[in-house]
């Protein structure tokens, strides 16, 4: 069915309640709104992550993605398996601090990065990242994600 | 986020734009759109999921487009480069891609005196197997023994030819009985990769339920065949497989339910089985033998043939002085789609010289090198003329010109169509040069022209006339006065200065120079242009040359010229000033002649190094 479309009629600009909305994978639905008596008028929408959960999902993305993966931009993403590989040591977990710095730099403008602080534990074969971040759009200050990154992948804490 | 929004029913895109789109593209207006939407906000971030599935969609529809394209492409005529669907195009068109074709071999037989007078049929499909390579008969041969002693076969040397490969009988076949059926010959190696089957030799023979078996022949389009024709199409589809389709009752016969088909086909062993000369001496002929092969032929075959058992085949003896003809791929692409429109023009009729040349050199590549038709105003005006010119006050009485004109001409003398080809099969040498089609493979070629051309036409095979080249320089007086002769060629002298500082030897520029004067006179043509121009630059190009002239002398006086000098003339009709002349540039002869070099020892020894 063609549309009609009144081009002098501008449309005014959506309120939000949210700065920043991304899709929520594995793209689940949010709600239902179905009428039992009218079945036809069942709305669904789908789910999605406001805000820091966002810029969350942002950060998991660059931190898990292997430069070569995301298929039309191949430079994207930080290979921090390679610091698990290596060893855990000092030394990686230094190196891992300053390769996350420059990652979140490139890839995630929103989010200014206050400090960084890697904990080794060599035990576990693991790195715990402690990020203190800052979300000027969001008036957000100190805010910190803390994850971990072992053999399994990298997951927040 | 759910909301009504007509905008983003409005794409603002033509109709055809979708074909301006990769992936990138597709992304950025996605992205676009999601921001002009208002709802979602992360698109843009590279980190985003929404950004990720982005990605996806986009490299997804830049793959479909890359296949709409490629199949949009591979679906005209004029576009497809794929064999597969080329081939399938092409059937649209009627036309039938060419297969491989094997090597061919000719012989020379003859009988012992053991061998009793007779008439004799060699049957079809009996071989020779040597070194683990068969070469074998593809048709039942008639011979005479016509007296007591050792005699040479001459009727088969001149009919016969071997094709290399051994035939394999296909597993029998019960026809179901549909219209138009249909089957493939499948046979594969054990990699699963098609045997090489020879394009011109799969015989068909459909034993009718409770009749006896029949031969049934292959035709170019079964829609021209009437009910009761035992004929099929034969395919070689885009699988590079066989396929035979038999007729519905109206346009050719039909098979019926429980009818027995048998197929044999020449199995090739590719450019594997090639022979040389005389790899064939002396070897024995052996006898195709199955029971099905045998109850076939003793249905198919006039009754009384005197076939040749196996006792009589040892008193045969077969030499091959000439080494096999080469054996040709199956067509290309290209070549397909190329064949397929002149073919269609036709509709598988010859009506002027390119038609007839077309079809020979497709169907009979593994035969002919070269070949040229023309009229019969051009045969008399230039050929016959020629030889009128050159001094003989009969042309048609000249031997191959007569020769021709009694094996193949009717009494009707106007409306002649004349073939001149030149055989694949290699000479051994270039002293005796005679490159000529023998009286099997022109009756094999007419044949198969006969059915198609214009039936007021008839055709006379013509033998090509061979000048001989080599070098050659004069002076003004002896061509105008004294006369060329042919020794003039071992007199003259080729005087190559090496450049200064160079490396090469001696020899390897002699080598050099003799191989390129190999690969231009190899490509041996019908009307081929002799230039001078294109031999003076190659032989600028090896390493070492500086410069070159080619010089003799006469009654020691030195007589010399920059470059190459060449001398050409016909060695079978020779008198001083006929036919013979220098050529300094370029020159190209009548469609009736060849051109090749007399002797490469020669050349070689009469090239000067300083």
């Amino acid at each position: 069915m063609s549309a009609v479309v009144i081009k002098n009629l501008n449309r005014l600009p959506k309120k939000r309640d949210h700065t920043y909305i991304d899709l929520e994978l594995d793209l689940k639905i949010n709600y239902s709104r179905n009428s039992s008596l009218n079945n036809i008028n069942e709305q669904k929408d789908i789910r999605a992550d406001y805000d820091i959960n966002a810029i969350k999902n942002s950060i998991f993305n660059i931190f898990t993605t292997i430069p070569g993966q995301k298929i039309l931009n191949p430079i994207f993403g930080l290979n921090l398996y390679f610091y698990l590989f290596n060893g855990i040591s000092y030394n990686n977990g230094k190196m891992l601090g300053e390769t996350i710095l420059k990652g979140l730099t490139r890839y995630e403008p929103r989010v200014t990065v206050d400090n960084i602080n890697i904990t080794t534990d060599i035990e576990n074969q693991q790195y715990t990242i402690d990020m203190i971040l800052s979300v000027p759009t969001l008036n957000i200050e100190g805010l910190e994600v803390k994850g971990t990154l072992s053999e399994s992948g990298f997951y927040f804490n | 986020m759910t909301e009504d929004n007509n905008t983003n029913q409005n794409y603002q895109l033509s109709f055809n734009s979708y074909a301006a789109f990769d992936a990138t593209t597709l992304k950025s207006l996605m992205q676009q759109r999601l921001i002009d939407g208002g709802v979602f906000t992360d698109q843009i971030f590279e980190g985003s999921n929404f950004n990720s599935l982005l990605d996806v969609i986009a490299y997804s529809y830049h793959v479909l487009l890359f296949y709409l394209n490629r199949t949009a492409n591979e679906a005209s005529f004029s576009s497809a480069q794929l064999y597969e669907n080329v081939n399938r195009i092409v059937k649209i068109l009627n036309y039938n891609p060419i297969g491989i074709q094997t090597a061919v071999l000719s012989f020379s037989a003859a009988a012992y005196e053991e061998l009793n007078e007779g008439i004799y049929t060699i049957p079809r499909y009996s071989y020779f197997t040597v070194n683990d390579t068969n070469y074998s008969f593809t048709e039942d041969l008639t011979f005479t023994k016509s007296f007591s002693g050792a005699q040479v076969l001459n009727d088969l040397n001149d009919s016969g030819l071997l094709y290399q490969g051994s035939f394999v009988q296909y597993p029998l076949y019960v026809a179901t009985g549909e219209s138009f059926e249909n089957f493939t010959i499948v046979s594969v190696d054990i990699d699963g990769n098609n045997d090489l089957i020879d394009h011109n030799n799969i015989h068909v023979y459909i034993k009718p339920n409770g009749s006896s078996w029949r031969q049934y022949k292959n035709v170019n389009n079964l829609y021209l065949e009437n009910s009761l024709s035992e004929s099929y199409e034969l395919r070689l589809n885009e699988n590079q497989r066989y396929s035979i389709r038999f007729g519905n009752g109206v346009t050719g016969k039909k098979l019926n339910e429980g009818d027995f088909v048998i197929v044999y086909y020449l199995k090739s062993d590719g450019p594997n089985g090639e022979f040389g000369s005389n790899n064939l001496n002396g070897n024995r002929l052996f006898l195709y033998d199955t029971e099905a092969y045998q109850e076939i032929m003793r249905e198919v075959r006039a009754a009384g043939t005197n076939i040749l058992g196996s006792d009589d085949a040892i008193q045969l003896n077969f030499i091959n002085t000439l080494p096999s003809s080469k054996f040709t791929y199956q067509e290309d692409a290209n070549s397909i789609k190329e064949n397929a429109k002149n073919t269609y023009k036709t509709q598988y009729r010859l009506i002027n010289s390119t038609d007839f040349e077309k079809y020979i050199s497709n169907n009979f590549s593994n035969l002919i090198q070269d070949v040229k038709v023309v009229s019969n105003f051009d045969f008399a005006s230039e050929h016959l003329n020629y030889l009128k010119d050159i001094g003989l006050s009969e042309p048609n009485m000249d031997s191959r010109i007569l020769f021709n004109q009694v094996n193949f001409s009717t009494s009707c003398h106007f409306n002649n169509v004349y073939i001149y080809c030149i055989p694949k099969v290699p000479q051994n040498d270039n002293k005796n040069f005679n490159r000529f089609l023998n009286i099997g493979l022109k009756t094999k070629i007419k044949k198969a022209i006969d059915g198609i051309k214009v039936i007021t036409s008839e055709i006379i095979f013509q033998d090509p006339v061979y000048v001989s080249v080599g070098l050659g320089i004069s002076t003004p007086d002896e061509i105008d006065n004294r006369g060329l002769y042919p020794e003039i060629i071992s007199e003259t002298k080729l005087k190559i200065k090496k450049s200064k500082n160079s490396f090469v030897s001696d020899a390897s520029i002699k080598e050099n120079i003799v191989n390129i004067f190999k690969v231009y006179f190899d490509d041996i043509k019908l009307g081929k242009t002799l230039d001078i121009s294109f031999l003076n630059s190659s032989l600028f190009k090896i390493s070492g040359i500086y410069n070159f002239s080619t010089f003799r002398y006469i009654n020691n006086q030195l007589i010399s010229t920059d470059g190459l000098s060449l001398m050409v003339y016909n060695p079978i009709y020779f008198a001083p000033n006929e036919d013979i002349r220098i050529i300094n540039q370029t020159l190209t002869l009548p469609f009736f002649k060849s051109a090749f070099y007399e002797n490469y020892d020669v050349l070689k020894n009469n090239i000067i190094i300083e």
